[in-house]
């Protein structure tokens, strides 16, 4: 009575599984990354990194969208020259995340440099600490083989609903979820005007009584950590879209940079920033994230300074 | 271990398999079985509580044991005390020292002394409300001498931590399951079927409702200042259907793997939602736990033996108790409270067992009546729900100045976002099955009512609404936290 009751359940869950595999296969290219943290461009450039990355870099970037989408790789190489480089920014990164992650990146890679790229937004509270179990990210993408992975985040409805959106992800640059790397995990963002919500066009910079002042305390702990291992940190500050930074902002700005260099620059740090140039609108996706030529050109603006 | 992860989709086939193949005979082979399943199954959570799980259930075996060989009212007493200082003080320690702790505290600062008040960082094991209350069921059932005491502790132990109810119940009768473990199990396949339809019909409630509109009702009772009466009105009513389908949902899971073992557990719910007045939703609701009350602490502080007052006096005691077992906090105390307040009226007034008639019977619709009864029931427990959803009793006040402001008729934000879409529709699935089978004991029993392409074509339609519409980061249920 058992076995005829296991073949009867058997024989029915043959469809459901086939029916998984099939939909799963169709979709194979564009499967998503394992689920080791809830975001999901963190899991993909893990992946990314896991894959393609070599093990030791001598350079290497973390932040938010704004290192993500705002560092130009290729400037950065044609600056560093041949270095190992890969750019480990994602959506949503706080700079207490930013913290963990250069450190727990750092106890491997022993790179001589760090880049963060970051503006206002990061040191409010529009952008808060996401959960992040680095010791687990860096088991992932150290030690378990990336099947493992797989069976240790068995979320069956994450990987069915994100493999359907990496499609849109991975194959239409105009779209604000653009994640297909470049070589370096760097990753462009052209969005059409028309796909261009209102409210990420005109948001404005954060106002003065939602900016977290703790957050200095997270960039000196980056700061005072790399220090101690005798790595340089260099501090990008992304612009505002030239409608956006109104002349009360551009002052904040100014304000904000001159502090991270009060915290960066006496631990032999440096802190860069284009403020000097004005941005117009036609180099922007939104109101900060730069397209693919207002990226190029940013860095190419702020990496130049170094040779001065 | 949840029932609707992976792991417990790959753990449970084996331990099916070894127990009507492998150690199908004797019984207490069988009954080792289910210890060991249900201890890796506890200790998947966390390994280094199960010693709380043995020291509980060894503590009830042995005065159990010693109540069988005495006779004497004090010895037997003294015993009986062991236990219940054993069980409560365990869960005492574990669940309420924090709250005693700051209340007293709050209380003597009231009085103008300052102490100071030491809390501790204490980890609540997941499950203790529930075995623990198990495993004092049957101290008192052999102290009352309604049970005489097991020899083997293979069947006690198997009782106590039988894994499908051990996390979030039914809290089961030792009356009533451990003369199931005692005795060799019959595979019924017939049972064995049913149960696989209750399964799939709990994880349907879990993850297609519960798990899609869960995210609102914690945006809005997390901040409750920041949302408009609206969002509290919609988030109060999402939470009624959230919990009611995460814990049914559980209960469904569990015996159905219960019935998949050859055991029969108790029902827990029984469409508690269709209730045309409070004193039927409460026979209706986590029935385990409420006649646990009723047989152990309502009837032995009187009942209803010394009239109505007394008896109204009980209840209110019993609501009460109910709102601290479900945490140490005022707002769950208040919960009860209020429960009770909305329950004493039926009982003073000599309605309280008015609705024993089924439901619309030979009827597809209920009558306007009934109707309109149901949905006054549900307003009135979807009250209570607020103070048993927020976080703290001036939250809960905060929620009721909102609904009854203005801005109750403002448009809420994200009313037709993807999860409550899928919430809606799976809602609409929920009240058309549940009311179909309303007279049966879950939502998705057959009875050959349907034929045969119908009721595959249902079975493969819901599971492919649990696989597609299931959120990527659907959890623990509800009920684990108490």
């Amino acid at each position: 009575m058992v076995g005829r009751f296991l073949r009867e359940v058997f024989l029915y869950s043959l469809p459901i599984a086939a029916g998984i595999m099939l939909y799963a296969f169709s979709y194979r290219t564009t499967f998503p990354a394992p689920r080791i943290s809830d975001n999901i461009s963190l899991n993909e450039k893990m992946r990314f990194y896991k894959r393609t990355g070599p093990e030791h870099l001598d350079l290497f970037a973390v932040g938010s969208s704004m290192t993500l989408n705002n560092l130009n790789s290729a400037e950065v190489i044609a600056h560093f020259g041949a270095v190992r480089y890969m750019n480990f920014g994602a959506w949503g990164f706080s700079l207490r995340n930013t913290r963990d992650m250069i450190l727990a990146l750092q106890a491997r890679n022993q790179a001589s440099t760090v880049l963060v790229c970051a503006n206002l937004m990061e040191f409010s509270t529009e952008i808060p600490d996401l959960p992040l179990d680095t010791a687990k990210l860096m088991r992932y993408l150290w030690h378990d083989p990336e099947a493992f992975a797989y069976l240790r985040e068995p979320k069956p409805s994450y990987y069915l609903t994100n493999m359907v959106s990496n499609r849109i992800r991975m194959n239409d640059p105009n779209n604000y979820e653009y994640l297909r790397f470049d070589a370096n995990g760097g990753c462009t963002l052209d969005v059409a005007d028309d796909k261009r919500p209102d409210d990420r066009w005109n948001k404005p910079a954060p106002p003065p009584e939602a900016m977290i002042d703790s957050a200095y305390n997270d960039v000196a702990g980056i700061g005072k950590a790399l220090a101690a291992r005798h790595v340089r940190l260099i501090w990008l500050h992304s612009p505002f879209r030239e409608g956006v930074s109104t002349t009360a902002v551009h002052q904040r700005v100014l304000a904000h940079i001159a502090r991270l260099r009060g915290i960066l620059e006496p631990m032999g740090h440096t802190v860069l920033d284009a403020e000097a140039e004005t941005w117009p609108d036609s180099l922007y996706s939104d109101h900060s994230h730069f397209r693919s030529i207002g990226a190029r050109l940013f860095t190419r603006e702020c990496l130049g300074q170094l040779d001065h | 271990m949840l029932f609707n992860s992976i792991e417990f989709a790959v753990f449970l086939p084996i331990i099916f398999v070894l127990y009507w193949y492998v150690f199908a005979r004797p019984v207490r082979l069988q009954n080792a079985l289910l210890i060991a399943a249900g201890f890796v199954f506890y200790g998947w959570w966390d390994w280094r509580f199960l010693s709380l799980l043995i020291f509980t259930a060894g503590v009830d075996f042995l005065v159990a044991r010693r109540l069988m060989a005495t006779e004497k009212p004090r010895g037997r007493k003294a015993l009986m005390a062991t236990s219940l200082i054993a069980n409560l003080g365990l869960l005492g320690f574990f669940k309420y020292y924090n709250f005693f702790a700051l209340s007293f505290g709050q209380a003597f600062t009231f009085f103008g002394h300052h102490p100071d008040v030491h809390t501790l960082n204490i980890v609540l094991p997941v499950g203790i409300s529930f075995y623990t209350f198990q495993s004092l069921s049957y101290t008192l059932d052999v102290y009352r001498k309604q049970l005489v005491a097991t020899r083997d502790p293979f069947t006690f132990f198997a009782f106590v931590s039988f894994f499908p109810q051990l996390l979030a119940g039914p809290i089961e009768r030792a009356r009533h399951m451990v003369p199931q473990f005692e005795q060799p199990r019959i595979f019924r396949t017939d049972a064995a079927r049913d149960g696989l339809r209750q399964i799939l019909w709990g994880l349907f409630k879990k993850v297609v409702i519960a798990d899609n509109c869960s995210f609102y009702p914690n945006m809005v009772f997390t901040a409750p200042a920041h949302y408009t009466g609206s969002e509290h009105l919609l988030a109060t009513v999402l939470f009624a259907f959230q919990i009611y389908c995460d814990f049914s949902g559980y209960s469904d899971m569990a015996l159905g793997l219960a019935r998949l073992f050859g055991l029969d557990l108790m029902r827990n719910f029984a469409f508690p939602y269709f209730s045309r007045d409070v004193a039927e939703f409460w026979q209706r609701w986590h029935i385990s736990l409420n006649t646990w009350f009723r047989d152990y602490l309502y009837i032995p502080l009187g009942g209803s033996r010394g009239g109505k007052w007394i008896a109204a006096r009980n209840t209110l005691i019993v609501f009460t108790v109910s709102g601290f077992w479900h945490g140490a906090d005022w707002h769950f105390i208040s919960w009860g409270l209020v429960s009770a307040v909305f329950f004493l009226p039926l009982l003073l007034f000599g309605d309280r067992h008015k609705h024993r008639a089924p439901l619309a019977e030979a009827r597809w619709l209920p009558s306007l009546a009934d109707l309109g009864k149901m949905l006054f029931t549900f307003g009135l427990v979807c009250i209570a729900w607020v103070f048993f959803r927020a976080t703290s009793l001036p939250n809960a006040w905060i929620t009721f100045e909102r609904i009854a402001s203005a801005s109750v008729f403002t448009m809420p934000q994200q009313v037709f976002c993807r999860g409550l879409k899928i919430f809606y529709l799976g809602t609409a699935i929920l009240l058309v099955t549940e009311w179909i089978n309303r007279h049966r004991q879950h939502g998705l029993q057959m009875d050959g009512r349907m034929n045969k392409p119908m009721r595959i074509g249902l079975y493969y339609g819901l599971v492919a609404l649990i696989v597609l519409l299931g959120p990527s980061d659907g959890g623990d249920f509800i009920y684990f936290q108490f």
